[in-house]
């Protein structure tokens, strides 16, 4: 028995990575990269590999997680892995990325040296002969990979790829590629295809409950929160929703991904009653074109036109303001009511469009800045049946309801 | 500082904001939030409340201020710094410069423990968004923490009147980059109640109205709501045409005080309906001042002289246009109402069959009506022949006035006074198709008719639909 004292558990350091949501299937990621980004190094192999995954499933944080726990367990690493952070959406192109590199270049090392590059091999060559006696480690994450191929002969993906085949004695290149689209090695061209090698980690988001305990415990709170699942909801959408729920418990958590129409405490009447006569003229031109193509006699496949109907489902056919404004002077002379004169009408129809009720449709020869006129025709936004929701529930005047019930197949 | 006493309806709003703001030590703030609801609901109003009660610091960006995205970033960084600031190309250099001085500023705090946190309001955000061409800036927005590699802490709130998802660039969000969700808060327009309220403290600070008259200013506003809140529900149109409002109404007590026993005040609101249809129809759609319009209009009965020069379209006074003038102009509204082939139909008196020419045209009108087709893609912009124009000018003016260079004239006349707009010129060499000269009628549906009604003629019988 050794009497030289043993460390007790207690005096061992505490783990410096800040925490994050782990689970079996993460796990196992973070170990395997793990060991791939040390093989990398270990074995001074410039290597590529592809991280994809849904968007906002953790991803990037995960990486940084890894790099993390790198610098801390092996501080002598620190020196010689220089890790870069590139965005396909604003450094796809070569010089963007070359000043972005010697920016992050200079935030790791401290300096504040001036790179007059234009070039991605002479830049990095110039980084690691700045330390000739140890060897670089260059890592370079490119986030929204896909856009660095939409670049065709991009020089920074033939300048990483390439030093994969090329034997450099000062440095090495890891190149991660991180994109949403788990399809993205089908987008580099032939030549860098070949390249890039086929591995590749596909990452999916974690189950939102445990997600969401997760977060509560690392903010200390004992509350249970319930997050309504959603096909679409991304980890920091989730954590977002928790946030605001904790600030504000009066906050509606229940609320779609994708709310209503907020008709209310948004419309006039004369605005409503336009979305309404919109909405006949609509279904007046559907009618037409019906009949067109069916001719006048009933046809078979009138109860599934009025499934369709009823399901509110939104359409794409196009109208124009003459004919809503024609609509318009017909209810008028019927009804004498909300008799405006053509300029408010006019005016009430643009505060529509400007808050999106209805939509402006352009040609291709249309010029976008026009101002709008009786013929540029327009589409409508909204679903026919939240309006159907809406007039049926809302304490609207007479008439406006009668209108709606009369003439519209809501 | 609370908020002020106008905005007592936005109270739990502002409530919901202050605790979105309001500093947690142990739940971080929310990354995005974005405040939308139709324009002049009060929402940065209550946002800039909810950030000084904590004082906070923000960094404040109205869009409709900024006039590129060039603009934007030098501006991001002047507000940030007070040195001189580099060179900003594009989203890369405002990123990297944005990055170097957030780093700059953590190194020279003191107490490194408290971070520096933003709030980065964007008010009008759909204006800034017109100015991306890639469609990527609102998402890069978003992730602005991750591309300063963390070092630029913020919050960032945009202030908007769409929904989210419709703001332009988000389908292609979507489509290629994932779902973004900001923390949403909705201001709903304000109520007629709350209007009138707000109307009422606003009216009675800023005019110089007696406290014997808040009753009275009390029924015009609500008068003039029954007209201006059916349209609008925008408080600062509601306040400026309420406001136009009260002036005449102060004018004309002013003017009657010393004859006023108190008899003349409901002929006086009256005639202030019509009063208010007059404003709405010229001040709301901007086609006159409200400087010009209470010169020349007043709701009082004792019409003044309208002795203004300036002739605009729905203003020009129909007696003074030549009879066959307004024969001229009655003809081409009823040819753009009526499509061509029922013109034979509806001018030729020669042509009567057994059924009077009055009784063909109610027979196509129930026809019209039942069969509830689309009539036309029916347009009072859409131009008409000179010899169609003539024609139906002829059948409603008679047989025995000959056409001469006389119509010629007052065509030339009303299309100076544009009632009626010549079409097929060419901008630039100023030529003019004259084998099929066509014209379009610019004047207003209101004005035609009024100007039937004031020779006598039913304008409404030669109307198909």
């Amino acid at each position: 028995m050794s009497l030289r004292r043993q460390p007790s558990r207690a005096t061992t350091k505490p783990s410096l990575t800040p925490p994050i949501f782990t689970n079996p299937t993460i796990d196992l990621f973070l170990q395997q990269f793990s060991q791939f980004v040390r093989r990398h190094i270990i074995e001074n192999k410039s290597e590529t590999v592809l991280v994809a995954g849904p968007p906002s499933c953790g991803k990037t944080k995960l990486l940084e997680h890894i790099f993390t726990k790198l610098h801390i367990e092996d501080p002598s690493l620190t020196e010689r892995i220089l890790i870069f952070r590139l965005n396909g959406l604003i450094h796809s192109i070569e010089t963007s990325a070359i000043q972005e590199i010697a920016s992050q270049h200079n935030i790791q090392r401290k300096t504040t040296n001036d790179y007059q590059s234009d070039n991605l091999q002479i830049l990095l060559e110039t980084i690691a002969n700045e330390k000739i006696d140890k060897r670089i480690y260059f890592i370079f994450v490119l986030d929204h990979f896909e856009h660095f191929t939409y670049q065709k002969l991009n020089s920074i993906l033939y300048t990483l790829f390439d030093a994969v085949y090329s034997d450099k004695k000062s440095y090495s290149i890891l190149t991660i590629a991180v994109s949403n689209r788990s399809d993205c090695l089908e987008l580099p061209e032939k030549r860098l295809k070949s390249r890039f090698s086929q591995i590749y980690y596909i990452l999916s988001s974690p189950p939102i409950e445990e997600y969401t305990k997760y977060i509560l415990q690392s903010y200390k709170v004992k509350r249970d929160v319930q997050i309504p699942n959603d096909f679409f909801s991304s980890l920091t959408n989730v954590e977002q929703k928790i946030i605001h729920y904790l600030r504000d418990p009066t906050a509606n958590m229940n609320e779609d991904t994708r709310p209503d129409q907020q008709l209310d405490g948004c419309l006039t009447h004369l605005e409503l009653l336009l979305l309404l006569m919109s909405n006949n003229v609509i279904k007046r031109i559907e009618e037409k074109l019906q009949n067109k193509i069916s001719g006048a006699n009933e046809s078979d496949d009138d109860d599934n036109d009025d499934e369709e109907n009823r399901s509110g489902i939104m359409t794409d056919i196009k109208f124009t303001f003459d004919q809503v404004y024609h609509e318009y002077a017909k209810y008028v002379l019927k009804n004498h009511k909300y008799f405006y004169d053509k300029a408010v009408v006019r005016k009430t129809f643009l505060r529509l469009i400007e808050r999106g009720f209805i939509r402006r449709y352009f040609g291709r020869y249309a010029p976008v800045d026009e101002p709008l006129s009786g013929e540029h025709t327009m589409v409508m936004v909204i679903n026919s049946d939240e309006l159907k929701q809406y007039v049926e529930s809302k304490p609207l005047p007479a008439e406006i309801k009668r209108y709606a019930k009369s003439n519209t197949i809501i | 500082m609370s908020l002020p006493d106008s905005y007592s309806s936005r109270l739990s709003i502002y409530s919901s904001l202050e605790k979105l703001f309001s500093p947690n030590p142990t739940i971080p703030y929310p990354s995005h939030v974005y405040v939308h609801g139709n324009n002049n609901t009060g929402k940065s109003t209550i946002v800039k409340h909810a950030l000084d009660k904590h004082n906070h610091s923000a960094l404040w960006f109205d869009c409709r201020e900024i006039h590129s995205l060039n603009m934007f970033y030098h501006t991001f960084i002047s507000l940030l710094s007070t040195d001189s600031i580099p060179s900003m190309k594009n989203f890369n250099d405002f990123v990297r410069v944005l990055r170097d001085l957030s780093i700059q500023d953590v190194n020279n705090v003191k107490k490194k423990k408290t971070k520096q946190h933003y709030f980065v309001v964007l008010h009008h955000i759909e204006l800034l968004l017109n100015y991306d061409t890639t469609g990527y800036l609102l998402y890069l927005l978003f992730k602005l923490n991750e591309l300063t590699l963390g070092h630029f802490h913020h919050t960032l709130i945009l202030i908007g009147h769409q929904q989210f998802y419709q703001l332009p660039p988000m389908k292609q969000i979507e489509a290629e980059l994932g779902v973004l969700l900001p923390t949403t808060i909705f201001v709903p327009a304000y109520t007629r109640t709350e209007i009138v309220v707000i109307l009422q403290n606003i009216l009675t600070q800023q005019q110089d109205i007696l406290p014997s008259s808040f009753g009275q200013l009390q029924i015009i506003i609500e008068l003039a709501l029954q007209v201006f809140y059916t349209v609008t529900n925008d408080l600062v149109e509601l306040k400026d045409m309420s406001t136009m409002c009260i002036k005449d109404f102060l004018r004309n007590n002013a003017r009657k005080q010393a004859n006023d026993d108190g008899s003349n005040n409901d002929y006086r609101l009256l005639y202030q309906k019509e009063f208010f249809m007059q404003v709405l129809n010229s001040v709301y759609t901007r086609s006159m001042s409200i400087p010009q319009f209470l010169d020349t209009h007043t709701a009082d009965e004792e019409k003044t002289d309208n002795s203004s020069h300036i002739a605009t379209v729905n203003n020009s006074n129909g007696r003074d246009l030549p009879l066959s003038a307004k024969f001229l102009l009655i003809a081409i509204y009823l040819a753009t109402q009526n499509p061509i082939k029922y013109d034979h139909m509806l001018y030729d008196k020669q042509s009567q069959g057994k059924k009077s020419r009055r009784g063909k045209i109610m027979h196509k009108r129930t026809q019209l009506e039942s069969s509830k087709l689309e009539y036309l893609p029916l347009s009072s912009n859409k131009p008409i022949a000179l010899n169609r124009l003539f024609a139906i000018h002829s059948s409603l003016i008679g047989d025995t006035v000959p056409l001469t260079t006389q119509i010629y004239t007052q065509l030339a006349l009303l299309t100076s006074m544009r009632l009626i707009e010549l079409v097929g010129g060419s901008n630039e060499t100023g030529t003019i198709n004259l084998n099929e000269p066509k014209y379009r009628c610019t004047s207003s549906s209101d004005y035609v008719r009024r100007l039937a009604s004031s020779i006598d003629f039913k304008i409404d019988d030669l109307i198909l639909v």
